[in-house]
Formats: structure tokens, C-alpha cells, sequence
């Protein structure tokens, strides 16, 4: 008795050991021979300054949120595309009635977040 | 269900699970040599052609060059997340091809969600890329990270727009049933309208190419490829997120890049092209012979996968890179929107 899950996990664990041979075989060829300068960070030929852990700027953070609006409202659509045509006229309103807030929460995100460009140009 | 776990079915599990590795490896290499050729011939060089006959062999030289090279991890990077980035995003990349149907007979999975289980596997290759970035201790490679983050998340929305389009016309998130759909002739292809649906087809059918070109770009994006290379841009950043990877681990990322272009590739064929379906009859069932059709279709399927896998290439080495903003800009502003309007007017066509 095999089970579909059975299969996928079969994948990662090819993925996981393909890999993990894949590095031990480097590992076992490779020369090892780490000098001072050859462990700094690869940035420019100047000593390096500062730490790279800053604090993220809140627009990506937006960029998440969005996903996530987005995402989660796609989720709630997938059953209601799965059943509405047994539901008649009645279904297929009830759900574009939905969609039609979706819309506007686009028209939103179009006039707010996009089209004032800072976000975006933030992201640089 | 009788018994739940035994090993030696499990082995073989492994034993079928390992099929498309024996085909990526060899992809990868062709696919590589295939990108520097035709990038020369568009750019009007020579390319490779030192190694073996017209260079056939200079991938496989630069592989075992890069396992001879020293692996250098800098002092301050977190070295266990380091070693685990890789790793983490050719799990994302393999894991995926085992929902593609190769064939009727192959397919890593039947499972019925095929199509929702490659979007969500491909997650593992963000969360690589954020690893590698964050790993690194490198300005350039969290930055590189920061921003795939941002455009992968974007670009997965108009990816499942295009899903529950295709979701509402043939009711089915099982790749091998939607290729079972396309089947018989090109006029059954996904992009002309599925096969028994009538006059609806025809209203369908402008949309269905819209759809697929939105596809096709937002999954480019995914996969990282110009003119969406924005976490690797050399220009900008060194190396995106992984300028300070060397040696085999540099060369897992750029075997699951790869893997992941035909994945991709794979994913547009089974819902547009007609998966592993051939455009006309079989060779096989003309002549009686049953075992030539699974081997047909994996031509096929191969044959289409790569022409898409080309066709990425062709459009890394004509079009320059976009700009961040403009990048975001290209996905919520235009394909969010278009994939929108479209997957209205589908469930409208289809409650006619």
C-alpha cells in the first residue's frame, strides 16, 4: 500500500541525498587552505563596514501584506469555483459579488499603493 | 490500508523517485552549453567550442572544475545556514517535478491537488534564497534575497489567478487528468479550449491566450530569469544572493535554476500545450504497438518543454533587465489586474 504522500516525501529525501552526496564528493576532492583575507566577506577591496543585519524598510513589508490579502482571498474563491455552477444564477452572483470586493480592493491597491510610485521606488 | 509503512516498498518508491533526477542532470548540463551557444550566435560570437566536439563537454569540464574548487564560507556567515541554503533550494526545484506528468505511465504523484502542490514546493525556493541571503553576512546578498522575496510573492498571484482560471474551465488540479483533456488533436489543446465544450470554446479561446502569456511571464519571474533576474543582477548587486557561494555549492543553485526553468516550462505545457499529448495520432496505435505511445509522449513532452525552455533563453539574451519599481509595477499594475478581469469573465462563460 503506497500512499501519494509517500511519494513526495521519496522526492525530498532523492533532493536531500543528491545533494548531500553531491557536497561529500567536493568535500573529499577539495584543497582546504582558508588565509585571512580569503574569509572576508566578497563586497569591495576596502575593509567592510557595518553589519548587513539593518532594518528592513516597511515597504516590503507591504509587498507582504498585499500577498497576503491576495493569497488568502484566491484561497476562499478555489472551493466556490469547485461548486457554484450546482448552485445556478444564485451561485454565480453570490460569488462575483465577492469578487467584485476583490476588485475594488485591486482599484484600491492600484490608486494607493502603485500608482503613487513610492512604494516602488522604494524598493530599489 | 492494511499495513502502514513497509521499507522495501518504500525503497522502491525511492528507486521511482529517482527517474527524473537521471533526466535533470543531463538536462542541466545541455541546457547550460544551449544558453552560452545561443547567446553567442545572438551576439554574433563563437562560444564554447574548445572542449570536446563544438565544446559539447564544457559544462561537464566546469562542473568538475567547480568540485575541485576550494569552499571558502567568510567568517562571519552563519555557517550552518549557509551549508543548509542549498540544499533547501533544490529540494524546492526537484520536489516539483513530482506532480509533472512526464507521461500517462509516469508521473512522480497522482495526486489530485498536482498543480496547488507545485506552487506551494516552489515556496522551499524562496526560503532557500531568503537563507542564502541572510546566511551570507553580505550587504549584496541580502539585498538579493530582500527583493527575490518580494517579486516571488508577487508573482505567485497572478500564477493562481491563471490556476482557478483553468480551474473553473475543466474543473481538475490533477495534471495527468488535464492532459488526459488535451488529448486526440491540437485542436484539443489547452490554448484552443479544452476538448467537449462546445460553442464555448470560442469565447474562450482569446482568453485562454491571454492567460497563457501571463503565465508565462509571471513564472519566468519565478524562476529568477531576465529580464526578472533582479535578485541576481550583476550590475547592481554582485552576485544577488549568492555572491559569496563557491565551489559544489555554487553548483546546486545553478542545477536547481535550471531544473526549474523545465519545471516551469513543464507547468505551461500541461495546462496550455497539451502536456505530453502529441498535436496529431500516435506512431504507436497506428501500428498496434502500445508500449511506442508512453514513449512518444515523453518525447513530446520533452520536445515541448524545451522549445519553452529556448524560448526563456532567447528572451534572457534580447531584452534588458527591468528596473525594481518597474518589475512590481509590471505585476501589479498589469498581469494582476488582466488575470483578474479574465478569471470573472471565465466563470461567467462557463455558467452560460
Amino acid at each position: 500500500m503506497s500512499h501519494d504522500l509517500q511519494y513526495i516525501v521519496a522526492f525530498i529525501l532523492v533532493a536531500v541525498l543528491f545533494s548531500i552526496v553531491a557536497l561529500l564528493t567536493a568535500w573529499l576532492l577539495r584543497p582546504n587552505r582558508p588565509t585571512f583575507e580569503k574569509l572576508q566577506v566578497y563586497e569591495c577591496g576596502e575593509e567592510t563596514q557595518g553589519v548587513p543585519y539593518i532594518k528592513y524598510n516597511v515597504r516590503f513589508y507591504v509587498v507582504a501584506l498585499l500577498y497576503l490579502v491576495f493569497g488568502v482571498e484566491l484561497v476562499l474563491v478555489i472551493p466556490w469555483v469547485a461548486s457554484y455552477l450546482e448552485y445556478g444564477l444564485f451561485g454565480l452572483i453570490l460569488g462575483l459579488f465577492f469578487l467584485i470586493i476583490l476588485g475594488v480592493g485591486i482599484v484600491y491597491e492600484w490608486k494607493k499603493v502603485i500608482s503613487t510610485g513610492s512604494l516602488m521606488r522604494m524598493l530599489l | 490500508m492494511t499495513t502502514i509503512f513497509n521499507v522495501w516498498d518504500f525503497l522502491l518508491i525511492l528507486l521511482y523517485a529517482i527517474i527524473p533526477l537521471a533526466y535533470i542532470i543531463p538536462f542541466a548540463l545541455m541546457a547550460v552549453y544551449a544558453e552560452r551557444k545561443i547567446s553567442a550566435w545572438i551576439q554574433n560570437r563563437v562560444g564554447p567550442n574548445r572542449t570536446g566536439p563544438i565544446g559539447l563537454f564544457q559544462t561537464t569540464a566546469d562542473i568538475l572544475k567547480l568540485m575541485q574548487k576550494e569552499d571558502i564560507v567568510a567568517n562571519g556567515a552563519d555557517k550552518k545556514l549557509f551549508l543548509l541554503a542549498p540544499i533547501v533550494v533544490f529540494i524546492g526545484s526537484y520536489a516539483a517535478y513530482a506532480a509533472l506528468p512526464f507521461t500517462s505511465v509516469y508521473i512522480g504523484t497522482n495526486i489530485n491537488l498536482g498543480v496547488l502542490y507545485m506552487v506551494a514546493i516552489s515556496g522551499f525556493v524562496v526560503a532557500g534564497i531568503i537563507f542564502a541571503g541572510w546566511a551570507s553576512d553580505n550587504k549584496y546578498s541580502i539585498m538579493g534575497s530582500l527583493r527575490s522575496a518580494a517579486q516571488l510573492v508577487s508573482y505567485e498571484i497572478p500564477t493562481l489567478f491563471v490556476i482557478i482560471s483553468i480551474f473553473a474551465i475543466t474543473q481538475q488540479f490533477n495534471l495527468r487528468e488535464l492532459s488526459e483533456m488535451q488529448t486526440s488533436n491540437i485542436l484539443n489543446w489547452g490554448i484552443f479550449g479544452f476538448d467537449g465544450l462546445g460553442y464555448k470554446r470560442i469565447l474562450l479561446i482569446p482568453v485562454l491566450f491571454v492567460l497563457m502569456i501571463i503565465l508565462f511571464i509571471s513564472t519566468l519571474a519565478e524562476v529568477n530569469r531576465t529580464p526578472f533576474d533582479l535578485p541576481e543582477a550583476e550590475s547592481e548587486l554582485v552576485a544577488g544572493f549568492h555572491t559569496e557561494y563557491s565551489g559544489m555549492k555554487f553548483a546546486l543553485f545553478f542545477l536547481s535554476e535550471y531544473a526549474n526553468m523545465f519545471a516551469v516550462s513543464g507547468l505551461v505545457t500541461a495546462f496550455f500545450l497539451g502536456g505530453y499529448q502529441s498535436p496529431f495520432g500516435y506512431l504507436g496505435n497506428l501500428l498496434g504497438l502500445s508500449w511506442l505511445v508512453p514513449i512518444e509522449q515523453v518525447l513530446w513532452f520533452l520536445t515541448k518543454g524545451i522549445l519553452l525552455v529556448c524560448v526563456q533563453i532567447w528572451m534572457r539574451w534580447s531584452l534588458p533587465r527591468l528596473r525594481m519599481d518597474q518589475l512590481m509595477r509590471v505585476c501589479w499594475k498589469y498581469l494582476i489586474p488582466i488575470g483578474f478581469v479574465c478569471f470573472i469573465y471565465i466563470t461567467i462563460v462557463m455558467y452560460l
